[in-house]
């Protein structure tokens, strides 16, 4: 298969000196075409911020990020806003909706800053809100429609512009559990049918039921398998 | 772009109402000084374009009516009748004092003309004649109403009782007006002997006014002979003048009131609504995008500014000329079309801290809740 995303031994410092955090440290990652990949682990694992690299929201403080056979860590601001507006589908835990326009508008301002003529996109947009069950809720603003359907919403942003990757925050973690399971298989299935790679960051352990391939992190590391089931081992406060 | 930035603009109609308010206050003090200043300078030269005369006659050296002194002795005008081109001339006195009314003094620029003079007297006569025989004045008539004055009434000019014979239009400025009383009491009251200031001319018809105005030159070496429009010119110019660093002083601030309230609604709007910025650069949205949205909420406010401003300094005009005696308010297109730029550099400049600030937002705000 397709290496779509690639990142290779990167690291994310903030800070400087004492006060430095590394949120990421070496991490390599290749995603594919079609393929699920779900990144879990504890809060504070750099989770997120994985995905904000890999998204080019954030840049590597050392390391590369690859799209396809492209170095896009070395873009300027405008080539990776381009990118991301072209080749990367975001859905994010708090849905991230723009609260003045409707959920039609929603999608279509997505279409619309890619180029696409107005009438185009609100076909487009239309038709894949259609498709995600929402044809009825078009002209709905985001504080009337339900969580859930919100989050349907944004997966209609996130593929309205046919990227080649989607990232995802936490997409089931203000969900209900039908909602969620309805999230979900829209993320398999705009692997699985629609051949986008696929990278979800999640403690939902629902999640793992679509997952093809599932990362753990813990302290910015990518480690090799789940640490302690999720148990914590109690340490005495006084030495 | 577009209908997001204006849908995030209306979405506080308070806050937007407020903004169209504060713009249209700093267009209403650019326009409204801009026009009193106009009409002011309007009035000034009211009487030289009104006076039915294609050439004024003045001394030597002297260019204007308000602000210099000019004497020339009185019996030119048969000398000035045989240069070419000339059909009949006037000498006419002319200067400022205080007239008494009711024990209050107003200052009037009379002008005095022989009561026999075939033109040169008030233009807009409401009552009365326009013409003042000796012992007798034409007055404003707005002045003479505010006194509760009439034909028949009586005031003092230097010490000199004249009866008000005449009642006429357009005659106050906003800060004097014009009076008419005839030369020989003008001549009387500034114990001046037969002289005259200028001399007004009438051309024949079909002649040149500035080659007539050369030939009386020529005859005349010791006369300035300026067409009605050059004397108009230069009296208006002196007049514009005179408030042209308060009129500079005033759009500054108008300027800076303007920049600073429509900057400061684009900027809280955008720090309110920041997150929303950065779900924008996430989705894609470049600099570019994020300019052009806040370019056009900025220009959209200055411009509902601008509107709401004119409509307000055109109500404005409307009502001066009730609220303050002899006052106007011009509204010329072109000062209109200047403040309208001014306006878009304000919607422009307005664009710019915002578009810092989202430029330099942290893109990781879209994943905090």
């Amino acid at each position: 298969m397709e290496a779509t995303m690639t990142l290779e031994d990167v690291t994310k410092v903030f800070g400087h000196g004492d006060v430095s955090v590394r949120a990421v440290d070496g991490v390599s990652l290749t995603v594919q075409a079609g393929e699920v990949v779900l990144v879990m682990g504890p809060s504070g694992s750099g989770k997120t911020t994985l995905l904000a690299l890999a998204g080019c929201l954030l840049r590597p403080t050392t390391g590369r990020v690859w799209f396809r056979e492209r170095e896009v860590t070395t873009l300027g601001e405008g080539g990776q806003a381009a990118l991301r507006r072209t080749q990367i589908g975001f859905i994010f835990q708090h849905f991230n909706l723009l609260s003045a326009l409707t959920a039609r508008e929603n999608v279509e301002l997505v279409l619309g800053l890619t180029g696409r003529d107005r009438s185009d996109a609100r076909r487009t947009a239309s038709g894949v809100l259609g498709e995600l069950g929402l044809g009825k809720r078009l002209d709905f603003l985001p504080g009337v429609l339900s969580g859930g359907e919100q989050q349907r919403v944004a997966v209609a942003r996130a593929l309205a512009s046919d990227p080649a990757v989607i990232l995802a925050d936490e997409p089931t973690a203000n969900l209900d559990s039908r909602s969620g399971r309805q999230v979900a298989g829209l993320l398999a299935d705009a692997a699985h049918r629609l051949g986008k790679a696929v990278v979800i960051v999640s403690h939902d352990h629902r999640l793992t039921t679509i997952a093809d391939r599932i990362v753990w992190m813990e302290d910015g590391r990518i480690v090799p398998e789940p640490p302690l089931d999720g148990r914590i081992v109690s340490e005495p406060l006084l030495t | 772009m577009v209908r997001l930035a204006m849908k995030m603009l209306l979405r506080d109609r308070i806050r937007f109402g407020v903004t169209t308010l504060g713009v249209a206050a700093a267009v209403v003090l650019i326009l409204a000084l801009n026009g009193l200043f106009s009409g002011a300078a309007r009035q000034i030269t009211s009487y030289i374009d009104q006076s039915g005369a294609d050439l004024f006659i003045a001394q030597q050296g002297v260019y204007n009516m308000h602000m210099a002194t000019s004497v020339l002795p009185g019996d030119l005008a048969p000398r000035i009748e045989t240069a070419p081109g000339v059909d009949q001339a006037v000498p006419m006195a002319f200067f400022a004092t205080n007239i008494e009314v009711e024990g209050t003094r107003h200052l009037v620029y009379l002008i005095a003309l022989p009561p026999e003079a075939p033109f040169g007297g008030a233009w807009k006569v409401s009552a009365g004649k326009g013409l003042a025989a000796p012992g007798e004045v034409i007055l404003a008539r707005d002045l003479a109403d505010k006194h509760d004055l009439a034909l028949g009434s009586r005031i003092l000019v230097q010490g000199r009782s004249l009866r008000v014979t005449g009642l006429a239009e357009e005659l106050s400025s906003m800060a004097s007006s014009f009076a008419f009383i005839s030369l020989g009491d003008a001549q009387a009251i500034r114990g001046s002997g037969p002289t005259a200031a200028y001399y007004l001319v009438r051309i024949a018809a079909g002649a040149d006014p500035s080659g007539v105005a050369e030939s009386i030159r020529l005859k005349i070496p010791e006369v300035n002979p300026m067409t009605t429009a050059e004397l108009s010119m230069s009296d208006r110019e002196i007049g514009l003048q005179m408030g042209v660093d308060v009129l500079r002083a005033m759009a500054v601030a108008g300027f800076l009131v303007g920049l600073a309230v429509v900057g400061l609604s684009v900027y809280t709007t955008v720090v309110e609504q920041l997150r929303q910025f950065g779900i924008l650069k996430a989705v894609g949205a470049g600099r570019g995008h994020l300019l052009h949205c806040f370019l056009l909420q900025s220009q959209v406010m200055a411009l509902a500014g601008f509107a709401v401003g004119v409509v307000l300094t055109w109500i404005l005009r409307l009502a001066v000329p009730y609220l303050v005696l002899g006052m106007e308010l011009d509204l010329e297109p072109a000062y209109l079309l200047l403040t309208l730029g001014e306006v878009l550099v304000i919607g422009a400049l307005a664009a710019v801290p915002p578009w810092l600030r989202v430029s330099r937002l942290d893109p990781m705000v879209v994943f905090r809740s």
